[in-house]
C-alpha cells in the first residue's frame, strides 16, 4: 500500500517560482526537487501566468507544508536552498477551501487538494498554455 | 504467430516472443513494460515501486541501458493497476521520463506501444521541438508533417486503451497503425534529426517536461530499424495483452 494518499496541485506566480522550488525542495526529496515549477504554466482568465505542478503526496503534507521548515539533511554547505525563500513561498501558501474559495493571485501561492489535476485547474480558474506551434 | 494469453505470443520456431527479443547485435532503442518489478521509487533503481507510488526510474528491458528516469518528485507518473495489469498515470501537468536526449534512434524506427492519452504528447523522438512526437486528437493520433502542421497517422479515440504502432522507415516516409488497423502515411518533418533522435515519455523534449501527456503508458518498446511484418504483428500482441486490449 503506497503512502502517497492523495494529489495536490499547486499554482504559483510566476514572481514566486524560486521561492517555491526552494520550498519544494525542503518539503521534497533532493535538489532536482528545485525544479518542481517552472516548465508546467498556465494563465487565468486575465491572461496573468502561473506555474502549475500536480503530485501526489503523503497524509503529512498538509502538516508538513504549514509546520516549521528546517533544512534537509542532504543540503550540505554551500547550501542549494534559499531557507529564507522557502519560508517566503510558506507564508504565501493558501489550501484551497471549497466553503471559502479563492482563486491563484500575484502574492499567492494556491493549492488543491483532490485527485485529478484538470480538475483543479478548473477550480482555480486556469488553463494550460500551448508551446508555440502546437 | 500465436496470441495465447498475457504476453505469450510465439514469433517463430514456437517460442515464446518477448520484444526485448528484437534487439540484436547493433539495435539500439529501449523497451519498458510497467510493473512493480520495472518500477522503482528511486532513479537508482534500487527500491520497488508500489501501486500508488511516484516513479523515478525504469527499467529498459532492451539490454542497451537506457533506462527512464525522473528525479523531480512532482514530475514523476504514478505506478497503477487495473486488475491483473499496470500502467504508469501521467498527469497532464508536468509529469514525464528522460530516457535519453540523443542518439537512440536513426533515420529508419518503429515504435510499438499501449497507451490511452486525453492530451499532450505521448513521447518524443527528435531533437526539434515538438516535431518528432505523437499527439493526441480527439479521434485520431496526429504527426507533425514537413508542411509543418499536425495531421492524422491513426484513428484512435481520445482517452481509450490501445495499441500504437508508429514506423518511420526513411526521413520522408513515417506511418501510423492503432489497434493493428494501418493509418496513413506522411512525410515526417523531423528529417534533420535522423540519425540523433532520443527518447522522453510524456513530453515534447527531451530535457524538460512540456506539453505533456495525460493518460497512461502499458508499455513500449523502441527501436532503431524497421520491422517484419511477423515482428510487428507479435509485437502489437503482445502490448495488446499489457494493456487489455483486444486486436
Amino acid at each position: 500500500m503506497s503512502s502517497y494518499v492523495m494529489r495536490v496541485t499547486i499554482a504559483c506566480p510566476i514572481a514566486m517560482v524560486d521561492d517555491a522550488n526552494n520550498l519544494a525542495m525542503v518539503l521534497g526529496e533532493g535538489p532536482a526537487d528545485g525544479s518542481t515549477f517552472g516548465t508546467f504554466m498556465c494563465e487565468d482568465g486575465d491572461g496573468a501566468q502561473y506555474a502549475v505542478t500536480s503530485t501526489v503526496a503523503r497524509a503529512i503534507f498538509p502538516i508538513a507544508a504549514t509546520s516549521t521548515l528546517s533544512r534537509p539533511v542532504w543540503d550540505t554547505s554551500p547550501y542549494a536552498i534559499s531557507m529564507a525563500g522557502a519560508e517566503r513561498a510558506q507564508a504565501a501558501l493558501s489550501v484551497y477551501d471549497p466553503s471559502d474559495p479563492v482563486s491563484p493571485a500575484p502574492s499567492r501561492i494556491l493549492a488543491v487538494i483532490g485527485n485529478d489535476a484538470g480538475a483543479a485547474l478548473s477550480v482555480m480558474g486556469l488553463t494550460a498554455l500551448v508551446p508555440e506551434g502546437d | 504467430m500465436i496470441g495465447i494469453g498475457l504476453g505469450l505470443t510465439t514469433l517463430r520456431g514456437g517460442s515464446v516472443f518477448n520484444p526485448a527479443d528484437l534487439f540484436g547485435v547493433g539495435d539500439n532503442g529501449a523497451m519498458f513494460t510497467v510493473s512493480p518489478e520495472t518500477c522503482f521509487t528511486d532513479t537508482a533503481r534500487t527500491t520497488a515501486a508500489g501501486v500508488g507510488d511516484p516513479v523515478a526510474g525504469l527499467t529498459d528491458l532492451s539490454g542497451g541501458g537506457n533506462h527512464g528516469s525522473q528525479g523531480t518528485l512532482a514530475n514523476r507518473p504514478i505506478l497503477r493497476q487495473s486488475g491483473a495489469l499496470y500502467y504508469l498515470e501521467f498527469d497532464g501537468a508536468g509529469d514525464w521520463v528522460a530516457v535519453t536526449t540523443g542518439g537512440l534512434l536513426g533515420e529508419t524506427w518503429a515504435h510499438v506501444g499501449g497507451w490511452n492519452s486525453t492530451a499532450g504528447l505521448r513521447f518524443f523522438a527528435t531533437s526539434q521541438s515538438f516535431q518528432g512526437a505523437p499527439r493526441q486528437g480527439a479521434a485520431i493520433t496526429e504527426w507533425y508533417n514537413s508542411s509543418g502542421s499536425f495531421v492524422s497517422i491513426a484513428t484512435v479515440s481520445a482517452g481509450t486503451d490501445h495499441v500504437l504502432t508508429i514506423e518511420q522507415a526513411s526521413t520522408v516516409s513515417l506511418s501510423g497503425r492503432a489497434n493493428g488497423v494501418t493509418g496513413s502515411t506522411i512525410t515526417p518533418a523531423d528529417d534533420s534529426a535522423a540519425g540523433n533522435q532520443g527518447l522522453a515519455l510524456g513530453s515534447q523534449s527531451t530535457s524538460a517536461g512540456t506539453n505533456g501527456l495525460s493518460g497512461k503508458f502499458w508499455g513500449g518498446v523502441w527501436i532503431d530499424r524497421a520491422l517484419t511484418g511477423a515482428e510487428r504483428a507479435a509485437t502489437e500482441a503482445y502490448f495488446a495483452d499489457l494493456a487489455g486490449v483486444t486486436l
